[in-house]
């Protein structure tokens, strides 16, 4: 016993002397906030309701005297069960994406709307922040040309709720603004004070007319230039009481219903008495200023069923018959006092000419044409003139149309010999019935003959 | 006296021959440092001297390379020994906007936040923990509140902040951790789109996993390892939102404390 306590204790003792600790309590550290919500109670209704918390302290639009004093008794009312009316529905301005609409309830109401293109009502939803008694909202960011539902729901301040049934509306559609191609081989030819124009209307199904203005400087460049001398949907015109050896400039702009205007063909003639005609003096030629200068074919682009093409081979550019062609020049990539850019096609000798003409977006010079319908190679030119006429720069190049190939099937060719096949199956078929009550007969005749 | 020799000897073979922890402890103690040494004392002083000692101690002092750095020794030790923890004093949380307390303000809730910085030069971290005085937390008096926020799963934060339903007001929070990799796992959401709240292994996204306050602490933030001496800025940020509940007006409060612990 003596002997344990004294190991005991050394332990201790040792334990003490040797290892010299220092233990660790676990600490904390700790703070309070306080989190702050104000509440106001005020809804500008125009109303004061003092049973909502509003007062003419807090609420001094709805309460502008001194808060009202509570009713005798303090009883109160029976509680409103009533859901609000909802009267007056007014769809106002539709646009090509918007649709305000106005309604009324008959006791101030808090009111959603929802929309969507379904009854689902799935594009959208908006919610007043107080309650009114006339109501008034606009549904913003929608489709054009497409037809909305939507419903309102309101609910009063003692939450009775009501709703309107499916309402719809059509937003607008977007108003046409692409031009009539131009008219087609159009043609001057000069007589005694007289010209004679000839055309052909271009087939756009909305194309409505051809106003024809004349001028004796240069081509007009805007249906509002120039003299007019015809506006109708003919095909020919007959110029009279014209000076002879004086040279007329006549742009044909074909316009829509709509009233988009086409950029303009052109066409020049010299009214003349006698055989010979006068000889022209073809516009002088001076040296463009840089930015003209660089222009080159490659910076016109051709558009033909809204697809850009490229060009095939150099200076050659590969089209369909029958579907309008569209030739446009970047609006950045020519000096603004320029003034008229032209494209000639050359036909059988010959030439028809279209201005480009600046789009309203003042993007592009554009102009639209029917490409001849003959299959071949056609000589194009382009002339950019400057204010004075004064031609700046000339390119060259060459428009091959061909023909679309028709996705015609080849016509199997069982299908050419259908009539003869169906007759020679009804044979065959003859001769089965024919053998086989022949073959039946026979049978009956050798029964016959055993029986007797 | 031989048989004691014996014991003397076995002991310190015992203890020398111990493996080497960066810190033992228990359910209720750690010890922080410990030395095997022959003597020495804590407190020997004279009216201008005060001397603490260390003696049979092998190889002391401090020694560093580019990547670490060695205090071998006790009293190397004893300047790191002492634990402490702070915790600093946010202002007060006005939130964002005030409520109208007729209609609400569904769809649109009121923010706010609160950083309090923690720090501590624990070598095992802390822990930062969060209640509310009240349940409800938020309250103007006995009958007018915002009710604590009700995750659509009973105990797993809300990835997104869902509205209260109609008739209702309520008040919720979620953290942010200055080291994401401290966020406890009830924060964090798995990798993805509305990826669900309290996933092991998970991220730590900005605004996302809201939760209820409680009355009692709610552990949202443990960290491993000690703070550097600016700490650690830990945000709580808190939403309140009124689904045209009647609110009467004041201003309502949650008296929120937030606990930081060292482990």
């Amino acid at each position: 016993m003596t002997f344990k306590f004294w190991n005991l204790s050394l332990i201790i003792i040792l334990a003490v002397l040797f290892i010299q600790i220092s233990p660790v309590f676990a600490v904390s550290a700790s703070d309070q906030i306080n989190v702050v919500q104000q509440v106001l109670n005020c809804n500008n209704n125009g109303i004061c309701e003092p049973a909502l918390g509003e007062s003419s302290t807090n609420c001094p639009l709805d309460c502008p005297g001194p808060p009202p004093l509570p009713a005798p008794g303090g009883g109160g009312g029976s509680r409103d069960t009533i859901p609000p009316t909802i009267y007056n529905l007014f769809i106002g301005k539709i646009t090509l994406n918007s649709a305000e609409m106005s309604w009324k309830t008959n006791e101030t109401a808090l009111c959603q709307i929802f929309w969507g293109k379904t009854q689902e009502y799935k594009e959208g939803s908006t919610s007043e922040t107080n309650f009114y008694l006339e109501h008034s909202t606009e549904l913003i960011g929608l489709s054009s040309e497409t037809i909305y539902h939507f419903k309102i729901v309101c609910r009063d301040p003692s939450k009775n709720e009501s709703e309107t049934t499916d309402q719809k509306f059509f937003t607008l559609t977007p108003p046409n603004l692409i031009p009539p191609a131009n008219i087609q081989n159009f043609e001057a030819t000069p007589g005694d004070s007289q010209i004679r124009l000839v055309w052909q209307n271009p087939p756009d199904i909305d194309f409505k007319g051809v106003k024809i203005v004349r001028s004796e400087n240069f081509y007009p460049q805007s249906p509002w230039e120039g003299t007019p001398v015809y506006n109708d949907k003919g095909t020919s015109f007959l110029d009279t009481g014209l000076k002879n050896n004086v040279t007329y400039y006549y742009t044909a702009f074909a316009y829509d219903k709509a009233g988009n205007y086409s950029s303009g063909a052109v066409v020049s003639a010299t009214p003349f008495k006698g055989a010979i005609p006068p000889t022209i003096s073809p516009s002088p030629v001076v040296s463009p200023p840089p930015e003209i200068e660089k222009i080159k074919l490659e910076d016109f682009d051709f558009y033909q069923e809204g697809k850009k093409l490229f060009l095939a081979e150099e200076s050659k550019i590969k089209f369909k018959t029958e579907e309008p062609l569209t030739i446009s020049l970047d609006y950045g990539k020519v000096p603004e006092v320029l003034k008229t850019i032209m494209i000639t096609l050359e036909k059988q000798g010959k030439f028809f000419s279209f201005l480009l003409r600046i789009n309203p977006e003042k993007t592009a010079y554009l102009a639209t044409i029917m490409p001849p319908e003959e299959i071949g190679d056609y000589p194009l030119t382009i002339n950019v003139f400057d204010y004075k006429n004064q031609t700046l720069k000339k390119i060259t190049g060459q428009l091959e149309v061909f023909k679309a190939q028709s996705q015609i099937k080849p016509i199997p060719w069982y299908q050419k010999y259908r009539t003869y096949i169906y007759i020679l199956l009804v044979l065959i078929l003859l001769l089965l019935i024919a053998y086989y009550l022949k073959r039946k007969l026979e049978e009956k005749n050798q029964k016959e003959k055993i029986r007797k | 006296m031989r048989k004691n020799l014996t014991i003397i000897v076995i002991f310190s073979l015992v203890i020398s021959s111990g493996p080497v922890l960066a810190f033992m402890s228990s359910s209720n103690y750690r010890i922080q440092s410990d030395s095997i040494n022959v003597g020495g004392l804590d407190e020997q002083s004279s009216a201008n001297y005060k001397m603490k000692d260390t003696i049979g101690e092998i190889a002391t002092d401090e020694s560093q390379s580019s990547s670490y750095k060695l205090k071998a020794g006790y009293r190397q030790m004893e300047e790191e020994a002492a634990v402490s923890i702070s915790i600093s004093s946010p202002a007060d949380v006005n939130m964002s906007d005030a409520i109208p307390g007729i209609t609400g303000n569904s769809g649109n809730p009121r923010t706010g936040s609160a950083t309090w910085q923690v720090t501590t030069n624990n070598t095992a971290g802390f822990k930062l923990e969060l209640k509310s005085s009240d349940e409800p937390s938020m309250e103007l008096d006995a009958t007018n509140n915002f009710s604590d926020y009700t995750p659509a799963a009973p105990g797993t934060p809300d990835y997104n902040w869902i509205s209260p339903a109609s008739g209702d007001a309520e008040l919720g929070f979620t953290i942010e951790p200055e080291t994401v990799a401290d966020t406890v796992q009830l924060f964090l959401n798995a990798a993805g789109p509305a990826a669900p709240c309290n996933s092991a292994g998970g991220i730590q996204t900005a605004d996302k996993c809201w939760y209820n306050m409680a009355s009692a602490n709610l552990e949202v933030i443990n960290r491993g390892t000690a703070t550097g001496a600016g700490g650690e800025d830990e945000v709580v940020k808190f939403q309140t939102e009124s689904n045209a509940k009647f609110l009467q007006e004041g201003n309502y409060t949650a008296t929120i404390t937030a606990t930081a612990t060292t482990n």
